[in-house]
């Protein structure tokens, strides 16, 4: 498996690669990994997810804050949503700023 | 009567060999690991070094592991496995509770610290990586020794600079006296070759231009060297009743502060650390055989520690042997003393002593027999293991061969 950690090529799909890195994380089969699998299944603990973080806020470019952080995502759904949401607000930052 | 502590088990990664028996082949064939291996492409940080060569973690580490150890902490992990499986024992059959992890460290992660602030300094400001606190603790090497071996004991890191190992095997050794622990695993482990640290050693200018040379004419200074030594020590009685391999007794340590100056040792400090530690055994300074030395190769070190075993030692002094094993394996730092007890108990095994490596010729400033060219064979029964760490502080193992 490889998931490719180039800030510049802003993956679309954020699912996959939230499962691929979880999963790589975990050490686990991403084939296995679906958006309703909580993270308690999984049996996610916190330095996982401050690896996870970590990772996703390396590939996107992004900040997770920490009311957002993995301490209060329950699925891996939750952490696909939360990534969506920093990457549309980044991104409609940066369209603001172009335009002004 | 004090209780009888005995080192049941020894581990080490060093860098003239991983593991006690290519550690101690090295020694006494007086092979150096000392390179020129230019540091860097910057003339301000390049001199010889001792590093632990081809090492690569993931032959030791399972991968996702791997980001949350410093190299110090893998070194401390790897000695800690093979000090465990050496002394054969069995900590699930013992109280967890009742085993102290105590690591000497000089320095702590700073590996990890340097790779972090140069990103974070830098003109790109990188982002940190989440595990770097935890990893560059000083703590951390005692404390992933507790995590892989469940060990519930008292745990901490202790630093004296280059005699941190010997005080916590020192403090261990009363923890046990004391009734607060039952064993210990104890030691000490330095990863602090980086081109940060190479910088600021040079301008205090103690570092050797050509190589380690401890009590010879033509020295220049010290080496800087790595690596791990874990020990396993338990009481005599308790080695005993399992059967487990008796490598050496620590009949007595001495400790002791300067008071000076901050890098300049002293004869008086350094004696009193020996006197101490003999004292403390019931040792005669006529019973001594033999001493490995701090050593370090500088003008000042090998003169110092030359007088202060005078001091402490009397007439004797002119009857024991000494060494410096760092001409083989560098200065490691605050775990000097523990590549130098890995040293100790192969001497007390074999009645050898391995000889000070890139020696010319004795120095008119270090009249003791130091031993070089070859290997000296020779019954010790009692040998000292001495650590000066800048600071002032002392800090001196008496170990004694038993059967």
């Amino acid at each position: 498996m490889t998931v490719s950690t180039n800030k510049t090529s802003n993956p679309s799909d954020s699912s996959t690669v939230v499962i691929d890195i979880i999963a790589k994380e975990l050490g686990i089969d991403p084939a296995t990994v679906i958006e309703t699998t909580t993270l308690e299944e999984l049996d996610v603990e916190s330095l996982d997810l401050i690896q996870i973080c970590f990772e996703l806020e390396e590939i996107y470019d992004i900040e997770i804050p920490y009311e957002d952080s993995a301490f209060v995502m329950d699925s891996v759904g939750d952490v696909v949503e939360v990534i969506e949401r920093l990457r549309h607000a980044k991104t409609s930052g940066e369209a603001l700023r172009r335009v002004g | 009567m004090t209780l009888r502590i005995v080192v049941t088990g020894a581990g080490v990664i060093a860098p003239n060999g991983t593991g006690i028996e290519e550690f101690w082949d090295t020694l006494v064939a007086g092979r150096t690991a000392i390179k020129h291996d230019g540091n860097g492409t910057d003339d301000n940080a390049r001199y010889p070094v001792a590093r632990v060569a081809g090492f690569h973690p993931e032959d030791h580490f399972d991968a996702r592991r791997i980001p949350l150890l410093d190299r110090a902490s893998q070194f401390a992990i790897i000695a800690a496995r093979e000090a465990v499986t050496r002394s054969g024992i069995e900590f699930d059959r013992q109280d967890p509770s009742q085993t102290a992890v105590i690591v000497g460290t000089g320095i702590g992660g700073i590996g990890t610290t340097d790779a972090a602030f140069k990103g974070i300094y830098g003109p790109e400001n990188t982002r940190p990586h989440p595990m770097t606190v935890p990893k560059l603790m000083a703590n951390a090497p005692a404390s992933c020794i507790t995590i892989e071996h469940a060990l519930t004991g008292p745990c901490f890191a202790v630093s004296s600079a280059c005699a941190s190992t010997n005080h916590a095997i020192a403090i261990a050794v009363l923890l046990m006296r004391g009734g607060v622990a039952r064993r210990a695993v104890v030691g000490g482990a330095e990863a602090s070759i980086t081109y940060g640290a190479l910088r600021v050693w040079k301008p205090l200018r103690v570092m050797a231009k050509d190589t380690c040379r401890p009590f010879s004419s033509a020295r220049s200074g010290m080496v800087l060297g790595e690596g791990a030594g874990i020990f396993v020590i338990e009481r005599l009685d308790d080695a005993r009743e399992r059967g487990a391999p008796i490598l050496a007794e620590i009949a007595g340590v001495g400790m002791s502060a300067d008071a000076k100056a901050i890098v300049l040792p002293t004869e008086a400090g350094a004696a009193r650390a020996i006197s101490l530690a003999l004292e403390d055994g019931g040792i005669a300074p006529e019973s001594v055989d033999h001493v490995n030395a701090h050593g370090t190769g500088t003008i000042v070190n090998d003169a110092i520690e030359t007088r202060a075993l005078h001091r402490a030692l009397g007439g004797q002094a002119r009857n024991i042997t000494i060494t410096s094993t760092k001409a083989v394996h560098g200065h490691a730092l605050g775990a000097a003393g523990a590549l130098e007890l890995c040293a100790v108990l192969g001497t007390l095994r074999d009645g050898v002593i391995p000889p000070t490596a890139n020696f010319i010729e004795p120095a008119p400033d270090c009249d003791l027999d130091c031993v070089h060219g070859d290997a000296r064979r020779m019954a010790v029964r009692t040998a000292l293991s001495n650590s000066f760490g800048f600071g002032g502080l002392n800090a001196v193992l008496a170990l004694r061969k038993m059967g």
